[in-house]
């Protein structure tokens, strides 16, 4: 053989060796993300040990309350007429339910009438366990509208539920065959205000970027306001400061009329934002959650110390990555 | 370039030495500055995604087939060793009116340089398979040489690897490989290697009828023809279940076909009149008609089989791109460059396709990236400011290149054209000097 051929041939073979370590290493997945903590007094230690270089966030919230939710379920089925298209749906589905479980979460998916049991079921236990998320844009008729209010007592007994893809409270979702209901006063139903909700579909971004201490710190950037709430005349409503006019794109708000929580995301939760609506689940955050330490930096492993508040309920939340998301772990202390 | 000629017939080796050296540098230099911003932030998304523990496909960020995600693969792997950053920075005011990731996100110079280092090898490889083959073809080093040069030193190429990190080499190179065992008449490893160069990006399995038509020709008595068309046919068969073994395992292999299937579905969707590059469609028909006539042309050749092989496919690949609509992105023609170059060797007069393709479809890629080419230099330099790139890629200049980029359109069919004509201009005069030897014995 010669030289020539030996060489063309060695080629092929190198190309071959690198497709094969590139499959190992894909099935493999050679790639560990352990985060731990250490409570010790009024400071916790915590300590992140990974073989991915990456950004990371460590940050101590407090809370006045612990709604304490163990598990998830987003509301979909296809027997309903959604504000959002179902191509958007599968794809929030799709990489909510993903963000979520590599980050530790449980999460389901339950048809609009098994929210409704869900619901009635938690009310008359009066246990508060499971955040509901809607990615549909528009709410299901069993549960919500002028046929049934019970969404509303749900969130006045204690319910969270996490909300995007359009006007929250605006629409009602009967069968596929029949038109989205237009709720009146949706804004006060759900806020106790007139004028919450952004009402126009004309897409609006924060393009700054200029988010307050809570999106720096914790690298949270869904900044669409298309469908923000106005909170400025609420109480007890938490934002992240990104804002078209006086549209926030994240808020956290207590019930006006009770003790659970909405949380409202302005825009499209698709394959882009996902995660930044699964940081702000996973953290466990709340409309009186705030700051108390925190600590960034860069490298496959770090570790450090932060103050908790001695009063309130303490969160440490570490998350690895920034822009683009590894892996998060929230501990309650 | 008289010391080039100098060295070419005096230090051969040391000119190829000299040539890949500087084809090298060119790329290195541009490589941490300069990208395409968009390829760029999903290679960033698919590295993030597989350190996080999703698959290929479950992630956001990668849809082609697995060739080049096994070398993200393996990229997640050495970028993460060697602690390079792979999330870089948004920059929101680079995406027209929706934050997505995809237009805002500039990645680092050192995962720029880092990425790109595969495809820099692969061009380096490919300008050797073409010297090589040249040099089977004419047994001209000098050809041979050039050969490599052009390649090496085209602007085309290296703005595919050193800027855009776009894997058109890496299927280039599995075809160029594919033609040199089949010329070596070593046809199960023609077989692996065009299977490797198709399932990377497709445009090689035009060339392979006539590989097939290749076997057939050189091929005496049917139990020879039969023997070695198994034998080209098990190595392609072979190299299609390795690469798409994973996706199928995994459940993916739907997903790994998203590529190809996500075109198709979109095809001629605005009708046949309107200027788009799927309306390929319409045409596809034609295209494989005329591969197969070829074919068969080339099957039933008595002499200059290898030459004819290289004639015919360069034919075949070049109808792909005869159309004003088509490539859809600048970089799929070059899977054509090869052929112009190889074409070059044998005599063909090539000059005015190569300059044609080097200029207009290097000119067409360079608009279609736009101001954003610049990200890096913005974000992580202070050569230009992030106001300045912003109002580059927003503002007039942005606008102008989109602009040139859509004239460019009409006129990206030219090289491809140029090349046809040459080789019928050829193939007249070859008639016509024959005719004479002919007349006058």
């Amino acid at each position: 053989m010669q030289r020539t051929d030996k060489m063309v041939i060695v080629i092929g073979v190198s190309i071959i060796a690198v497709l094969l370590m590139g499959q190992v290493l894909l099935a493999a997945t050679p790639y560990y993300r352990n985060i731990s903590s250490e409570l010790n007094g009024d400071t916790v230690t915590y300590d992140i040990d990974t073989n991915i270089y990456s950004d990371y966030a460590a940050v101590t919230l407090t809370s006045e309350i612990d709604y304490g939710l163990e598990n998830y379920i987003i509301c979909y089925d296809d027997t309903h007429l959604w504000f959002t298209g179902y191509g958007l749906i599968q794809e929030s589905i799709e990489h909510l339910t993903r963000f979520m479980e590599i980050n530790g979460l449980t999460v389901y998916i339950m048809t609009s009438k098994e929210v409704a049991a869900l619901m009635s079921s938690n009310i008359s236990e009066n246990s508060f366990k499971t955040g509901v998320i809607f990615v549909t844009g528009s709410l299901p008729a069993e549960i919500y509208g002028n046929d049934s209010s019970l969404l509303i007592d749900w969130l006045s007994a204690g319910g969270v539920i996490y909300w995007g893809g359009g006007p929250i409270g605006k629409y009602v979702s009967y069968s596929v065959d029949d038109e989205l209901e237009i709720m009146q006063d949706y804004d006060l139903l759900l806020f106790g205000e007139e004028d919450v909700v952004r009402d126009s579909n004309s897409k609006k971004f924060n393009r700054n970027l200029e988010g307050n201490e809570l999106a720096n710190i914790m690298y949270m950037l869904f900044n669409e306001c298309t469908y923000g709430i106005d909170n400025s005349s609420l109480e007890n409503s938490l934002d992240f400061g990104f804002a078209y006019e006086q549209f926030k794109s994240v808020t956290l708000t207590k019930f006006h009329d009770g003790a659970g929580m909405i949380v409202v995301f302005g825009g499209s939760i698709n394959a882009d934002t996902s995660l930044y609506v699964m940081q702000v689940i996973a953290s466990g955050m709340d409309y009186s959650s705030s700051v108390t330490d925190y600590e960034k930096g860069t490298g496959k492993s770090a570790s450090g110390v932060l103050s908790i508040n001695e009063y309130g309920i303490n969160r440490l939340f570490v998350y690895v990555g920034s822009i683009q998301g590894i892996v998060s772990k929230t501990f309650v202390l | 370039m008289r010391y080039f000629d100098r060295l070419l017939d005096n230090s051969p080796i040391r000119a190829m030495i000299i040539v890949c050296i500087i084809g090298v540098v060119l790329r290195l230099v541009l490589a941490p500055f300069l990208t395409m911003q968009y390829d760029m932030a999903f290679w960033s998304g698919t590295v993030n995604d597989l350190a996080s523990g999703s698959g290929l496909y479950e992630g956001r960020f990668y849809w082609y087939t697995p060739v080049w995600g096994y070398f993200l693969s393996g990229m997640t792997f050495l970028i993460n060793g060697l602690g390079i950053d792979a999330q870089g920075v948004v920059i929101p005011e680079l995406s027209d009116s929706i934050f997505n990731l995809g237009n805002s996100v500039i990645t680092g110079l050192a995962f720029n340089t880092a990425i790109k280092i595969p495809l820099i090898i692969a061009d380096v490889l490919v300008s050797f398979v073409i010297y090589l083959v040249i040099m089977k073809l004419t047994s001209d080093q000098r050809k041979a040489i050039i050969g490599f040069a052009i390649w090496l030193l085209c602007p085309l190429t290296i703005w595919v690897s050193g800027v855009q990190a776009q894997f058109d080499s890496i299927s280039v190179l599995g075809m160029m490989l594919s033609i040199f065992f089949l010329l070596d008449k070593k046809y199960a490893l023609a077989g692996v290697f065009i299977a490797f160069g198709t399932c990377t990006k497709i445009f090689p399995c035009f060339i392979l009828p006539l590989m097939i038509a290749y076997i057939l020709a050189n091929s005496p008595g049917i139990n020879e023809k039969l023997k070695n068309s198994a034998y080209m046919i098990t190595g392609f068969i072979l190299m299609c279940v390795m690469i798409f073994i994973i996706p199928a395992l995994s459940g993916d292999l739907g997903s790994s076909f998203n590529f190809f299937s996500s075109r198709v579905d979109s095809l001629g969707s605005d009708g046949i009149g309107a200027l788009r590059w799927d309306n390929i469609i319409y045409v596809m028909p034609l295209l494989v008609l005329f591969v197969f006539c070829l074919s068969a042309f080339l099957a039933k050749a008595k002499e200059n089989i290898d030459n004819k092989f290289i004639i015919y496919s360069g034919l075949a690949i070049a109808s792909l791109f005869i159309w004003p609509f088509f490539p859809t992105v600048p970089q799929y023609i070059l899977v054509l460059l090869p052929f112009m170059i190889m074409l070059y060797a044998m005599g063909y007069n090539m000059k005015i396709p190569l300059v044609a393709l080097s200029i207009i479809i290097t000119v067409s890629v360079i608009m279609w990236t736009g101001p954003s080419m610049f990200g890096p230099l913005a974000a992580f330099t202070d050569l230009i400011s992030t106001d300045t790139l912003i109002s580059l890629t927003n503002g007039a200049v942005g606008k102008t290149m989109t602009l040139i980029y859509d004239w460019i359109e009409y006129i990206k069919f030219i090289p491809a054209i140029l090349m046809i004509f040459s080789i019928y201009h050829k193939y007249k005069e070859d008639q016509g000097g024959a005719v004479e030897n002919a007349t006058y014995g």
